[in-house]
């Protein structure tokens, strides 16, 4: 460990002490003020301390504050899974693959996804939704008779359609975190157990599964962040001109949504920040968990 | 003949090899194809005529090929979404990759008690989601506002200032300043550089590799950004194309050519870099879990 408090060197030690001021005005000192409005009724620029009130009146007083939990709750439990499923067995199947050019050409193209705007392929998610039979989906499931759904625009079907999105968005980065992890198996283990004429499904079950374990945990915490910050889905999927987004009747406002609205739309910013703090403790704890995980990647 | 026997017994198992590495492409690329489906859906529609979009059902192929929605598309205010956002995504990647090496080779190159502390910090809260704290963030707007007298708000100024300092980008500089010797460094110092100038010829070449894909990734990121601009600008003067593109959808009378000639000229740029760059970009997040 290093013995002087601040390097010898004075620049570095200008370049440290700057980097820290700053930090502090953006990151730090933001995240401790989101905890101290949000025992006030931050409202512009009035503000008075109301204790706990902000706290109550979201469990007792705002069925939109449950009703965005559960939102939140039930988008990350469709998409985390379908995303962590799906990206486990293309991995496997693309590690595969044998020829690095066509597997550079594969894990690109699931890829793409993530890295295109989001903002920009939803113009299109919301065409192909379209709730008469102009938009793809419905042509499609027409044409085997299964009739049409009414997709973004029936408070059932408006979540799923956007756990559909949100999975596509996905899936390749989680793609290409599996691909990492399973490139660290070593090659003796395959081996070994070919000599000992295992099938591959006992390969994958025995050995790449377990050895994965740490890669998959890793997975489950970015996919759990990832989409407890569920925003920019429902914003440009549901928007229409004249109302808030995350319709139909809240169907799709998810947490951070919610934040929004009551920050930048009705200008509560007090109640706003006691949500955010909701939302940072499950983070908080998951992050944590993270660390853990973390050092226990480094031994293995 | 001992070797012709060989081979025979071999074909069927090299048939089935075969037909395995067809099945595995052809599967393989059949849900590549539906990955994709999104974005061919937004070429094909830009190009197909007003009355084509709305057939029942829609045609696969454009019937009536036009560049009509194209042409139309690119009014002075759609151009300048596109400014905000280059200047908003590179403004922000110029200054992230001056920061974050110059503070990661001080925290490498020249140890501190305060520099450990600091780094830990920056690990501690690097995984706070930006939704966190974005009150607040737009409240400092305000108050720097008032108290320097300079306006924050609906600038490129207040977009760009919570990505000066950059935790995410910290973090992988500091990775790859461990690979640069410390020999190389007292070298130049025996030969008189100064420290910036140490960093200048040394140290930036050496951290190349990374600094490019700090680049790639700062851009992409703040090009696709939706909630902090659509916090901070508030005219269409400013906004960036994310922001932009949301008059496209919310109107009532949905012309879906105008719509997705916009979305295809706002996919282009990341397209362009994505195919010359995308090694960089898959390293970057196989390594660091880049998000």
């Amino acid at each position: 460990m290093a013995e002087r408090f601040l390097p010898k060197n004075k620049v570095a030690a200008v370049i440290l002490v700057a980097a820290a001021i700053y930090l502090a005005m953006v990151l730090w000192f933001p995240i401790l003020q989101a905890f101290a409005w949000s025992f006030t009724d931050k409202f512009m620029f009035k503000m008075s301390w109301v204790g706990l009130a902000n706290y109550r009146r979201m469990f007792t007083d705002d069925p939109l504050f449950v009703q965005s939990v559960q939102v939140t709750l039930r988008y990350m439990l469709m998409v985390l899974p379908a995303t962590a499923v799906l990206g486990l067995i293309l991995a496997v199947f693309v590690n595969a693959v044998k020829n690095v050019t066509v597997r550079g050409i594969l894990t690109a193209s699931y890829f793409l996804a993530y890295v295109i705007p989001l903002v920009a392929v939803a113009v299109v998610w919301r065409y192909m939704f379209e709730p008469s039979r102009i938009g793809l989906f419905n042509s499609i499931l027409d044409k085997f008779g299964l009739g049409t759904v009414r997709w973004l625009m029936d408070t059932q079907t408006a979540l799923p359609s956007l756990a559909i999105v949100g999975t596509w968005h996905f899936t390749g980065y989680v793609l290409i975190i599996y691909l990492a992890g399973l490139q660290t198996i070593p090659d003796v283990f395959y081996e070994a157990a070919q000599i000992d004429g295992a099938n591959r499904w006992n390969v994958f079950r025995y050995i790449t599964l377990p050895l994965l374990t740490p890669t998959i945990l890793f997975v489950i915490v970015i996919g759990t962040l990832h989409n407890m910050m569920m925003f920019t889905e429902t914003y440009v999927m549901t928007s229409q001109m004249g109302m808030l987004p995350g319709g139909p009747l809240g169907s799709t406002t998810s947490m951070v949504l919610y934040i929004w609205e009551n920050a930048f739309a009705y200008q509560k910013e007090g109640y706003a920040c006691a949500i955010s703090v909701i939302l940072f403790i499950p983070i908080n704890i998951i992050t944590i968990f993270q660390f853990r995980l973390i050092r226990a990647r480094v031994e293995y | 003949m001992d070797r012709l026997r060989l081979r025979i017994s071999l074909a069927p198992a090299l048939m089935r090899m075969r037909i395995e590495k067809t099945a595995l492409y052809l599967g393989l690329g059949m849900v590549a194809l539906l990955f994709f489906l999104p974005i061919y859906w937004v070429i094909v529609s830009s190009v197909k005529a007003s009355d084509e979009l709305l057939r029942i059902p829609p045609t696969w192929w454009p019937h009536t090929f036009t560049l009509e929605h194209h042409i139309r598309v690119w009014t002075p205010k759609f151009a300048r979404y596109f400014l905000n956002s280059l200047v908003y995504a590179g403004g922000v990647t110029l200054v992230v990759i001056l920061t974050s090496p110059l503070v990661a080779f001080a925290l490498v190159k020249h140890p501190s008690r305060f520099g450990d502390f600091f780094f830990r910090l920056i690990v501690a809260t690097m995984m706070v989601p930006f939704a966190v704290y974005v009150v607040p963030l737009h409240g400092l707007l305000l108050q720097l506002q008032r108290l320097l007298g300079i306006p924050m708000l609906n600038t490129y100024w207040g977009m760009i200032l919570p990505w000066v300092v950059y935790p995410f980008g910290i973090f992988l500089m500091r990775q790859a300043m461990y690979g640069v010797p410390d020999d190389l460094i007292d070298a130049a110092k025996i030969d008189g550089a100064s420290t910036l100038g140490i960093f200048w010829m040394v140290v930036v070449p050496l951290v190349r590799g990374h600094i490019m894909a700090l680049a790639i990734f700062s851009f992409i990121f703040r090009y696709n950004d939706l909630l902090w601009p659509l916090v901070v600008a508030s005219t269409d003067k400013m906004y960036p194309l994310t922001v932009g593109l949301m008059e496209f959808i919310g109107s009532f009378f949905v012309e879906y050519g105008l719509i997705t000639a916009a979305a295809a000229a706002a996919i282009l740029p990341v397209l362009v870099l994505y195919i010359f760059l995308q090694r960089y970009i898959i390293q970057g997040v196989a390594l660091t879990g880049f998000k």
